[in-house]
C-alpha cells in the first residue's frame, strides 16, 4: 500500500481559553492518498479551518492544544518533528486561501511578493542566503521569469504586466489566480485549499474550479479541499468527509456518499441543498453545540431525528459497504 | 512639478501669514520692550527717542510694511536683548538646535521601532511589558529632572561625559552649522568625536517622550498588523518571521509613526529650550525663550518664522515619504 500523504488518526485538540477547556476536535481521522482530492464539508464551525490550519502550522498553541491523536505528514509524525523541520515542510505545501483579497499585502507588487517566496525557497530556510540572493540580479530575474511562468500556468494573459501590479489593481478572480500560482512557487505535494471560491462571484468560481482541477491533476497534487458546497465536492473530490461538530461522522466516494449517505448529518446536509423542483430546503434543525460543554457520546444526538439512548455513548466506526465508513450507532446493531 | 510649485506657493502663503500673525500677536502682549531693554531709571526723552529708534512709534501697518520690507532684503530686524539683527543670531543658534532634535528624533525611531515590533510579536511577555512601562515613564517624565539627573550620574559622578555646551575644543569648520557633519566632511575627527560627546546627554533627554510615543505607536500598529490575513499566509507558505515583521507588516504599520514623526518634529524644537538651558546648549530654542520674556518684538517673530519654514518642510518631507510607502495613495494620483 501506497503510504499516504497525509493522516491523521483519532485526532483531538482542545482549546485553552479562559472561560474554560473548549474541546473543538473530538476525533478526526482522514488519510489523503498521493494523487487523491479529499474534500472535508461540514457547516461553519464545526472545526474544518482548524484541521487546516493544523495542517498548515499556523494555529496558535497556545491556546490550541493536541491532546490526542496523531498527525502525519509526508509519512513524518509531526509532534516528532522540530521547528525548523516542521517549517521546511511547509514549502511542499501549496495553500489555496479563503479570500484572495486579504491576504496580498496591499503594499508590495505581486512580483515582489512571489519573487520574495520563490528565493526564500530556493535559500534553505536561511536568512543570510536569501538577503544575498535577493540582492543578487541573475537571481531575481531568474526568480522572475519563474513567477511570470507560474502566472502564464494559471491562465494570466499578460504575466510580466501582472507582477507589476498592486494587489488592488488586480480584480478578485484574477487574485485567486495569482494565488493558485503561488501555491506553485515551491515544490507542493499537497494542496490545502479553505473554501477557495466563497469569496468570488458565481461565474468567476465555476472558471476558478476548473482551473484548480485542471492544475491538481496536471502537477499530480495530492490535495484536502474545504467547502460547504456540496455541488463543488461532487465536481473535484474523489473522497469525501463530513465532519460535525468536531468529529469526522462520514466518509466514502463523494458520488454514493451524497447519493446515499449514512448518517443521518449527511442525509441532513443533503437534504439540504435548494432543489430545482422548487419547494424550500429542508433545513437541519439546532445548531453547532457549545465546545465548552459539549454533549457526551455522539456530538449530533440533540439535532438527530433517530437519536436513541445507545447514542448517549461514543458511537464506533464502521464500515457497512467497502470503502465506507460512518461513526453510528445505526450501524452498528441500531436501537437496542 | 505642479504639484511641487503649488506647494511652494502654499508654503509662502503660510510663512507671511505666520509672520503677520506673529507680528500683530506679539505687539498685543503685555509689557514694554522698550523697558524690558533699557532697564530701570530711563527717563521719558531716553525711551521715547529708543522707540523712535526701533520705530515702534508708527502705527502697526507702517511698522508691518517696514518688517515686510526688511525681510524682502534678508533683514529680520534688531534683537533687543543681543543688540544685532535677528537672523545672524538665529543663523548661528540655528544648527545648534537642528542637530539636537534630528539626533533625538533619530534615535527615537532607530531604537523605537524595533522595540516596537519586539513589544508586538512577543504581546504581553516580558519585554512588552518592560517596555510599556517605560514607555509610560517616558512620556510623564519632567525633561529637565531627568536632564539633571543624567548630568549627575553620566557627566559627575561617572565623569562619562562632558555636562554642558556643544564642544570643548576648536568647532569644525563652518560648513552646514551641524557639528556632527561639518566635522565629518572635514575629517576633523576629533572635532565629530568632541562634539558627539557632548551631544549624547542631551539627545537622550529631549528623545525621551519621543521614543515612548513611537514605540507605542509602532507597537499598536503592528499588533493590528500581524492579525491580518496577508501575516498568517505568509506563515502558512513557510517565510521567515523575520521578514514578515520588518518587510511585510513594519510596510504597513509605519504609516500611521511617520505622520507621528511629522508632528514629533516641530514639537521637540520647541520642548528643546528645557534641555538647552539645562545643558547650556547654545539653540534657537533658549534665545526664543529668552526673546518672549523679553518681549524682544523682532526676536520672537524671527524665531517663529524660521522654525515655521521648518515645520512646512519637515511636513513636505513627510507627505512624500507617506506615498512613497502606501502603493494605494500613489495609483490615486
Amino acid at each position: 500500500m501506497v503510504q499516504p500523504v497525509v493522516r491523521l488518526s483519532s485526532l483531538r485538540v482542545d482549546f485553552k481559553t479562559t472561560d474554560g477547556l473548549e474541546q473543538v476536535i473530538k476525533n478526526v481521522s482522514l488519510e489523503i492518498a498521493p494523487g487523491e482530492i479529499v474534500g472535508l464539508v461540514g457547516e461553519t464551525g464545526c472545526g474544518k479551518s482548524v484541521t487546516a490550519k493544523l495542517l498548515l502550522g499556523i494555529l496558535a498553541m497556545p491556546p490550541a492544544v493536541i491532546a490526542g491523536g496523531k498527525v502525519e505528514m509526508f509519512g513524518k509524525d509531526l509532534s516528532q518533528l522540530g521547528s525548523g523541520e516542521r517549517e521546511a515542510l511547509k514549502q511542499f505545501i501549496a495553500y489555496v486561501p479563503q479570500d484572495p483579497t486579504g491576504v496580498l499585502n496591499p503594499s508590495f507588487t505581486i512580483g515582489t511578493q512571489m519573487i520574495d517566496m520563490i528565493v526564500w525557497y530556493e535559500s534553505g530556510r536561511r536568512l543570510s542566503r536569501y538577503f544575498v540572493k535577493r540582492h543578487h540580479r541573475a537571481t531575481v530575474s531568474r526568480a522572475r521569469d519563474y513567477a511570470a511562468h507560474l502566472l502564464g500556468k494559471v491562465q494570466i494573459a499578460d504575466p510580466n504586466q501582472v507582477l507589476s501590479r498592486y494587489p488592488v489593481q488586480l480584480s478578485g478572480g484574477m487574485r485567486q489566480r495569482v494565488m493558485l500560482a503561488m501555491a506553485l512557487s515551491g515544490s507542493p505535494q499537497l494542496m490545502i485549499a479553505d473554501e477557495p471560491t466563497t469569496a468570488l462571484d458565481v461565474t468567476v468560481q465555476k472558471r476558478t474550479i476548473e482551473l484548480l482541477k485542471d492544475m491538481v491533476a496536471r502537477e499530480g497534487l495530492a490535495g484536502l479541499y474545504i467547502t460547504h458546497d456540496l455541488g463543488v465536492a461532487r465536481e473535484i473530490c474523489a473522497r469525501t468527509y463530513v465532519m460535525y461538530a468536531g468529529t469526522t461522522v462520514e466518509s466514502g466516494p463523494t458520488g454514493p456518499l451524497l447519493d446515499s449517505p449514512l448518517h443521518p448529518y449527511t442525509r441532513g446536509l443533503v437534504e439540504a441543498i435548494p432543489s430545482l423542483l422548487g419547494g424550500l430546503p429542508r433545513t437541519i434543525p439546532g445548531q453547532v453545540p457549545d465546545y465548552l460543554a459539549p454533549p457526551p457520546g455522539c456530538r449530533f444526538a440533540p439535532r438527530c431525528d433517530t437519536a436513541f439512548a445507545r447514542c448517549r455513548a461514543s458511537p464506533p466506526t464502521v464500515e457497512p459497504e467497502s470503502m465506507r465508513s460512518v461513526s453510528c450507532w445505526l450501524y452498528e446493531g441500531g436501537p437496542s | 512639478m505642479v504639484r511641487f510649485l503649488r506647494r511652494v506657493l502654499n508654503t509662502a502663503i503660510v510663512v507671511l501669514f505666520v509672520s503677520l500673525l506673529m507680528f500683530l500677536l506679539v505687539r498685543v502682549l503685555p509689557g514694554d520692550p522698550v523697558a524690558a531693554a533699557m532697564g530701570e531709571g530711563v527717563t521719558k526723552e531716553q525711551a521715547d527717542k529708543f522707540r523712535a529708534e526701533m520705530g515702534l512709534d508708527k502705527p502697526l501697518y507702517l511698522q508691518y510694511a517696514t518688517y515686510l520690507d526688511q525681510l524682502a532684503h534678508g533683514e529680520f530686524g534688531r534683537s533687543l536683548i543681543e543688540s544685532r539683527d535677528v537672523g545672524e543670531i538665529v543663523s548661528e543658534r540655528l544648527p545648534a538646535t537642528l542637530e539636537l532634535v534630528i539626533c533625538a528624533l533619530l534615535f527615537a525611531v532607530v531604537v523605537g521601532v524595533p522595540l516596537g515590533i519586539l513589544s508586538a510579536t512577543h504581546r504581553n511577555g516580558l519585554l512588552d511589558q518592560v517596555s510599556r512601562l517605560c514607555s509610560l515613564t517616558g512620556v510623564s517624565f519632567p525633561g529637565f529632572w531627568a536632564a539633571l539627573m543624567l548630568q549627575l550620574l553620566l557627566g559627575a559622578a561617572l565623569a562619562l561625559l562632558p555636562i554642558t555646551g556643544r564642544i570643548t575644543g576648536p568647532p569644525p569648520e563652518h560648513i552646514t552649522g551641524l557639528y556632527l557633519v561639518d566635522s565629518l566632511l572635514t575629517g576633523n575627527m576629533s572635532a565629530f568625536g568632541d562634539a558627539f560627546r557632548h551631544l549624547v546627554a542631551p539627545t537622550i533627554v529631549l528623545a525621551l517622550g519621543p521614543l515612548a510615543q513611537v514605540t507605542g505607536m509602532i507597537r499598536s500598529s503592528m499588533l493590528d498588523e500581524l492579525s491580518k490575513p496577508y501575516v498568517s499566509f505568509s506563515h502558512a507558505v513557510g517565510m521567515p518571521g523575520f521578514l514578515i515583521n520588518y518587510k511585510y507588516a513594519l510596510r504597513n504599520a509605519f504609516s500611521a509613526t511617520l505622520t507621528l514623526i511629522g508632528f514629533l518634529f516641530p514639537l521637540m524644537i520647541g520642548s528643546a529650550f528645557v534641555v538647552e538651558k539645562v545643558f547650556a546648549w547654545p539653540g534657537i530654542a533658549r534665545f526664543g525663550a529668552d526673546a518672549i520674556l523679553a518681549n524682544d518684538y523682532n526676536a520672537i517673530v524671527g524665531v517663529t518664522l524660521v522654525v515655521c519654514l521648518f515645520v512646512v518642510v519637515v511636513n513636505f518631507v513627510t507627505d512624500e515619504l507617506y506615498v512613497m510607502l502606501d502603493p494605494r495613495i500613489r495609483l490615486q494620483r
